[in-house]
Parts: C-alpha cells; sequence; structure tokens
C-alpha cells in the first residue's frame, strides 16, 4: 500500500484536482475531508461526496470545516492553484488497538450494557455532561455552579432545562451526540441563583500627537446557574 | 466613597467654571491605576501618567489576546493528548467534524485531562473513522468498545 503522502501527491496536479472536483462535486462545494476523501474514492470505486452544507453549527470550532475551498488562498506566485500540503501526514495513525465487530451487533450490546448499568444506579457514578450556554460548551456536573456572562433572560429562581447537551458520561460509557443528544434522552436541570454585574473592564486606547483618546468602563451582566440534576434515561433500541 | 473626615471636603465640586475645576480628583484617579507601579511613578502624577496610560491600552488589549492565547494552548494540549494515542491533531479534528461532533478544543481539552477514558474512545472513533473513509475502507468493520449509533458503517 502505498503511503497516504505519495497519493495524494500523485492526484495533486491541478487538472487532475479540477477533473476530481467536477466529478465529485458538480453542484456542491467539497467542503471538508477533502484531503482523505480523494484517495479513498478512487481506490473503493465509488466516490461519495459529504459535502452537505450544514444549516447549524453547534460550535464554532466547526466553521473551519464547512467553507468551501478558496481557490485563490492556495495559488502560486505564478497563478497556478497547488493543493496545500503541510497537513499531510507520511505516518498514518496507528490503529493496532481498533478491533473489529459487526457493528450493528456491537451496537445493540452496548445500548443493553448501558441500560442495565443504568438500572442500577451505583454502576453509572456521577454524571457529567457537557452543555452548550450562549455559545460557549462547558463541562458540568450536578451542584456545579456556572458564570454566565452577557445577557441572559431567566430571573432568580428560575428553574430551567439546559437543552443543548453535546455528551453525557458516566464511570463506564460515554453517549456522545451528533451533535446534540435527544430531549427524551437527558435532562439537564438548573437554577439561577443570581444576576450581578462582573469586574469593572477598562476600555482605553489613545493614538499620540492626534488629540484622540477614549476612556469607557465596562460591566457585563452575570447570571450564576447551578446544575440541579443531570438525568438520563434508557437508550431506546436496546 | 465615603469620607470619613472632613480633610476632602475642600475638594468636592463646587459650582466653578471648567477651567477653575480642581485636578485633585483627575490625578487621584490616575495615581490609583499607578499605585503599584515601581519608583517615582508611583507617586509623582508626571511621570505616573504616561505608564498608567500604557497599561490600560495593555490590559485593553490583553482581553482579546487572552482567547487567542487560550486557543493556542488548547491546541498544543490537543497535539500532545492525541499524540499519545498516535494521532495527528488535524486529523482528529476533522475526522470529529465529519461526523457532526460538535464539541470545541476548551471541552476536549478538558476531556483529555479529566475525562482520559472518554478522550480515548473519541480518538478511537476518530481512527475508525479515517479507516472507513480512507484507503482500506472496504474490509474495516466497527471497533471495539465504540457506541455507533446510525453512523454509515462504509462511506
Amino acid at each position: 500500500m502505498p503511503s497516504k503522502a505519495r497519493l495524494i501527491q500523485s492526484f495533486s496536479t491541478p487538472e487532475r484536482w479540477d477533473h476530481i472536483r467536477e466529478t465529485v462535486c458538480s453542484t456542491a462545494t467539497l467542503i471538508f475531508g477533502w484531503l482523505h476523501l480523494i484517495p479513498a474514492a478512487l481506490h473503493a470505486g465509488h466516490i461519495t461526496c459529504q459535502t452537505v452544507v450544514r444549516p447549524f453549527c453547534v460550535s464554532s470550532c466547526m466553521n473551519k470545516y464547512v467553507r468551501p475551498i478558496d481557490q485563490n488562498k492556495y495559488k502560486h506566485k505564478d497563478g497556478k492553484f497547488k493543493l496545500p500540503t503541510w497537513r499531510i501526514n507520511n505516518v498514518d495513525p496507528d490503529t493496532t488497538d481498533l478491533v473489529q465487530v459487526n457493528p450493528q451487533q456491537r451496537t445493540q450490546e452496548l445500548t443493553q450494557r448501558v441500560n442495565t448499568a443504568l438500572e442500577n444506579r451505583e454502576d453509572v457514578g456521577r454524571l457529567f455532561a457537557i452543555v452548550q450556554v450562549t455559545g460557549l460548551q462547558r463541562k458540568v456536573t450536578t451542584e456545579d455552579i456556572l458564570v454566565i456572562s452577557g445577557i441572559f433572560h431567566p430571573n432568580i429562581g428560575d428553574r430551567i432545562r439546559l437543552e443543548k447537551v453535546l455528551m453525557v458520561g458516566g464511570k463506564d460509557f460515554t453517549l456522545v451526540g451528533r451533535p446534540l443528544l435527544s430531549r427524551d434522552l437527558v435532562k439537564v436541570e438548573a437554577t439561577v441563583i443570581e444576576k450581578t454585574l462582573s469586574h469593572v473592564k477598562v476600555k482605553f486606547n489613545y493614538i499620540r500627537r492626534k488629540r484622540y483618546r477614549k476612556f469607557k468602563l465596562l460591566q457585563s451582566p452575570n447570571t450564576m446557574l447551578v446544575i440541579n440534576s443531570i438525568e438520563l434515561n434508557p437508550l431506546p433500541g436496546s | 466613597m465615603v469620607f470619613l473626615t472632613s480633610f476632602l471636603a475642600r475638594r468636592f465640586p463646587l459650582p466653578r467654571a471648567p477651567d477653575k475645576q480642581d485636578n485633585f480628583w483627575r490625578k487621584s484617579m490616575w495615581l490609583r491605576i499607578s499605585s503599584k507601579f515601581y519608583g517615582r511613578k508611583r507617586n509623582c502624577f508626571g511621570l505616573a501618567i504616561v505608564p498608567g496610560w500604557r497599561a490600560l491600552r495593555y490590559s485593553t488589549r490583553a482581553r482579546k489576546l487572552k482567547k487567542e492565547n487560550m486557543k493556542n494552548l488548547w491546541e498544543i494540549r490537543l497535539n500532545a493528548a492525541c499524540n499519545e494515542h498516535s494521532m495527528e491533531y488535524h486529523t482528529f479534528m476533522t475526522s470529529l467534524a465529519q461526523a457532526d461532533i460538535g464539541l470545541n478544543r476548551k471541552v476536549l481539552t478538558d476531556l483529555a485531562i479529566y475525562e482520559p477514558r472518554t478522550f480515548q474512545s473519541l480518538v478511537q472513533f476518530a481512527k475508525q473513522r479515517q479507516l472507513e473513509v480512507g484507503l482500506e475502507s472496504s474490509t474495516i468493520d466497527s471497533p471495539h468498545g465504540i457506541f455507533h449509533r446510525g453512523l454509515p458503517n462504509k462511506s
């Protein structure tokens, strides 16, 4: 098997790339994972294109990948389009720790094991969840206090449910959402306990000899949340 | 501000013309900012004010720089955490994004530190994803211990 770098190099001439781009994605733009997709598609004999433009991204870290490739960005001085090569890795990842089992069968087994663990409460341990509140992801457990800076509408004493749960984990298992876990599966509840202002931040700037000076004191509203409970229902389809 | 004595009473703003107002409060503000500086910058207003401006400018910029620095730190940590499992950072992040897993760098770093088994399973997921997408796509099945749900097995 030739190394990944060599394969990609052999397909990285501009004409070849244009041909692939037209055949693989005639209408959609080739968005992410293209370094891995091209040799795979050619090797497997069938070309798949994972180029659906997602309607929304949960996290801004995905924006990097949901972006069409800008050819001008990768142009040389002579104007020719060239594939970027700085991310190509000569070393394939060590995959010896992967054990290959039939996925459908494995899924059922794992579901069953998680469900039995949920029945015996001692086996689960203290659950943690990764929630997204006001655009920030945080890893929380019960009795944690979150500080949310910025405008947050719930008032003191309100009991709210954090809807965007990206991950829930216990002692022996972790459930990962793609991107979110369903509402029926996980329930993370929180109470607003305090609404205050942050410390005073100074916004100051000047340009010397130009009579330009700005001085402003800023305080952002802060809201404290207590995580009351993280409840996990049994998985469907066991 | 609470005044326990009448010592500062003569500094209170009186109805005066703007150019006749007392400079005391303005100067004391800047001296309060420079109160921890070294040398005569601490006490002499004429020496204190320019370093005071500079300090405030730095603090204004630092609020933005802190975010960039933290992002770099998370990338470094994630890179190290991925290398521990013989995986590349960029490959890992790309695989997660391809599979619609929207965890950001901060949370992934937290997982790598405090939930190492969860992070290891994510890395294994990424490796599996690489294999499915990669050259040996036609022969590989799901790995042991990874919870697949609705994931296309073979791309």
